[in-house]
């Protein structure tokens, strides 16, 4: 029985993190647990948890991608300068807009990241680190510096809007970017944990050797996860644009840090092999959750750097003991 | 041999591309930019020269971030200014990282430039350089930003805390009795620091608008969105926020109109997206109603008129120079 309570808390170290800080927060602010602020939070961590979904598949085979913010910036921008070709969009229109730029400028990204790492050998971290200058920079030159702006108010419906109109809210109740988010984490988890393609990347993830002597196409697998990876990360970006209703170029910058400290509280660990998108979406929300409650309560910005890593931290150390303790 | 060849392709391809986007940077410089390439250094020179007559001075500029708007009206002016008094110069990108603005000071005083002016983002950090050009005898002047380098001849740059005055002002203007305000600033700062103590300074002076929040949105839209969201979340009547800086507004405004709220969006900056919501009165303007702008083009010429009065008379109108801030409403955006 003992060792049962001591394999579920080892398991679910995260979640139960989630639930103190939830709980600590309530205690010392009575606006965190109104349900109009936990449907913010739903909406508040929808950026992180795409970028680390995709995250998730590279980390798992061992690698790194430190590009997913710019790249977002960068899908962020393109679709902001597609969408000012569409004066009069509607909401199908914006979505489409949307969706295909975050899915072109992602996937060409991340496919580039691929080819440089299973064509040319280039470690992931160098990689990458070219990604996030080139893209960083070509949203800067396509802007000349500035926000692209002017957009339709229906471009704003995708990170914006919300279903489920009342009387008392009269802008809806459900965030479009959290069921978008929902079902894109959906498919990814569904991807990595019962198809094929999935137990490939934990294989290569786990030995890479023994994965290409097992017959799997080692090289077909790490590209096709940066070009996941890639997509996802377009995705958050356009996410960013559609609720900005403008294009920044200076959007998501450093947010690649939060996505891997998300992606490792979720305990995807970094040497490869094991990891879940399901629970990279609980780093994510614990993320979430103290910015969110350390906004409410008013504590210096300051202090909340400092905080935010601390508790990282601890959690990771936390789940580390336990593993180690449960094998 | 098939990736071989492809690497080479590839390598072809990569340098024909960095060529290209050098090439076209040199194109994009105005004329009288000196870029580095020899021959062309010379030809703008002995222009210059010409244009000034006998005598020709050589001023050198570090501009914060050729990726900010601000920061690129600032240039144009100087550039402007520079050709009109017939004065040669250089003008770099600082990167807002005191680490590159010291070297790119020393690339100055390599390139034997008679005045130096620099936009100090990190005051203490540029301090030796500036006072290791001094020695030399370069002539140091700073804008938008200074140093507290005793070295410095002339500094030149908006009035901040008068600025953050005037958003208070605005904000006591649109509100009345009772309401609730708020803040969304960028402490680290230190000019974006000096418009939140011009705004708190007017704003707790008053006991009938209560000053209910502050948040740190650190330059990202994003950020700014966050904190707005949460602050409705609590006080979905908030009646005004003042954000010091345009990106701020942008995701203020974001939130507010998720929400559904009324909250009036008070903006500093002036830049091109400020003008156009507060113009568009049935969509974003409802909301954006007011901004205070800063004024890049008087900063830029005035600096470079005080480096040439410098270089030509030896001495300056004001060690010290602040340009005013304006507010711009519906009234004078389209200007």
């Amino acid at each position: 029985m003992n060792s049962k309570i001591k394999r579920w808390v080892s398991k679910n170290v995260v979640v139960i993190v989630l639930i103190i800080l939830c709980i600590v927060f309530g205690l010392s602010n009575d606006t965190f647990l109104s349900g109009r602020n936990l449907i913010n939070l739903t909406s508040q961590m929808s950026i992180n948890a795409l970028l680390a979904a995709g995250l998730t598949f590279v980390i798992i085979l061992g690698g790194i991608d430190i590009s997913v913010g710019s790249v977002a910036a960068l899908a962020g921008i393109a679709s902001a300068m597609a969408g000012l070709l569409f004066p009069d969009m509607s909401i199908a229109t914006s979505i489409v807009i949307l969706i295909v730029s975050g899915v072109v400028v992602g996937g060409i990204s991340g496919a580039i990241n691929g080819l440089m790492i299973t064509k040319f050998r280039v470690v992931p971290m160098i990689t990458t680190l070219a990604m996030m200058s080139i893209a960083r920079g070509l949203s800067y030159i396509l802007t000349g510096g500035q926000p692209v702006y002017g957009l339709h108010n229906n471009f704003a419906w995708l990170g914006a809007g919300r279903l489920i109109k009342t009387e008392s809210m009269p802008n809806g109740i459900i965030p479009v970017i959290t069921i978008f988010t929902f079902i894109v984490v959906f498919l990814m988890h569904t991807l990595l944990s019962k198809t094929v393609f999935g137990r490939h990347v934990y294989a290569v993830g786990s030995n890479r050797q023994v994965a290409h002597l097992s017959g799997i196409h080692v090289n077909k697998v790490v590209f096709i996860s940066h070009v996941l990876c890639g997509i996802t990360a377009g995705l958050g970006g356009i996410c960013v644009a559609s609720k900005l209703q403008n294009g920044q170029p200076a959007a998501c910058e450093g947010y690649e840090m939060f996505a891997i400290a998300a992606t490792v509280l979720g305990g995807t660990s970094l040497v490869g092999g094991s990891g879940s998108v399901g629970r990279a979406i609980f780093g994510c929300a614990i993320i979430a959750v103290i910015n969110n409650g350390m906004n409410l309560m008013q504590i210096s910005s300051y202090w909340q750097k400092v905080v935010i890593v601390a508790i990282i931290l601890a959690a990771v150390i936390l789940d580390m003991s336990q593993k180690k303790n449960s094998k | 041999m098939g990736r071989k060849l492809f690497s080479v392709l590839v390598c072809i391809s990569l340098t024909a591309a960095m060529l290209a986007g050098c090439g076209s940077k040199e194109e994009e410089a105005a004329p009288g930019v000196v870029t580095g390439d020899a021959t062309e250094t010379e030809e703008t020179a002995a222009k210059t020269a010409d244009d000034a007559g006998s005598e020709s001075y050589k001023v050198g500029f570090i501009v914060g971030s050729r990726e900010h708007v601000f920061y690129n009206l600032i240039e144009a002016a100087i550039e402007e200014k520079c050709q009109e008094l017939g004065l040669e110069y250089i003008i770099l990108d600082g990167q807002l990282d005191a680490n590159v603005m010291s070297d790119e000071i020393q690339d100055l005083t390599a390139q034997n430039c008679d005045a130096i002016a620099l936009s100090c983002n990190d005051a203490a950090g540029v301090k030796p350089a500036i006072e290791a050009a001094s020695a030399e005898g370069i002539a140091m002047f700073t804008f938008d930003c200074t140093s507290e380098s005793d070295a410095i001849i002339c500094f030149a740059g908006t009035d901040n805390t008068e600025g953050g005055r005037l958003g208070a002002q605005e904000v006591l203007r649109l509100c009345k009795v009772g309401d609730k305000v708020a803040m969304i600033g960028y402490p680290t700062a230190s000019s974006v620091l000096d418009r939140q103590t011009g705004f708190e300074e007017v704003i707790k002076a008053q006991s009938d608008i209560e000053y209910k929040f502050f948040g740190d949105y650190a330059g990202d839209a994003n950020k700014a969105q966050q904190l707005m969201e949460d602050w409705l979340t609590q006080e979905p009547d908030l009646a005004a926020v003042f954000c010091a800086g345009d990106p701020a507004a942008t995701g203020a405004l974001a939130a507010i109109k998720a929400a559904g709220a009324n909250t009036l969006v008070i903006g500093f900056d002036g830049n091109p997206e400020a003008k156009t919501a507060i113009l568009d009165t049935e969509g974003n303007g409802k909301w954006w109603v007011s901004e205070i702008s800063q004024n890049p083009s008087e900063i830029g010429s005035t600096i470079t008129e005080q480096m040439h009065k410098y270089l030509t008379t030896g001495s300056v109108d004001s060690d010290f120079i602040l340009i005013e801030p304006y507010i711009i409403t519906i009234d004078n955006a389209a200007e």
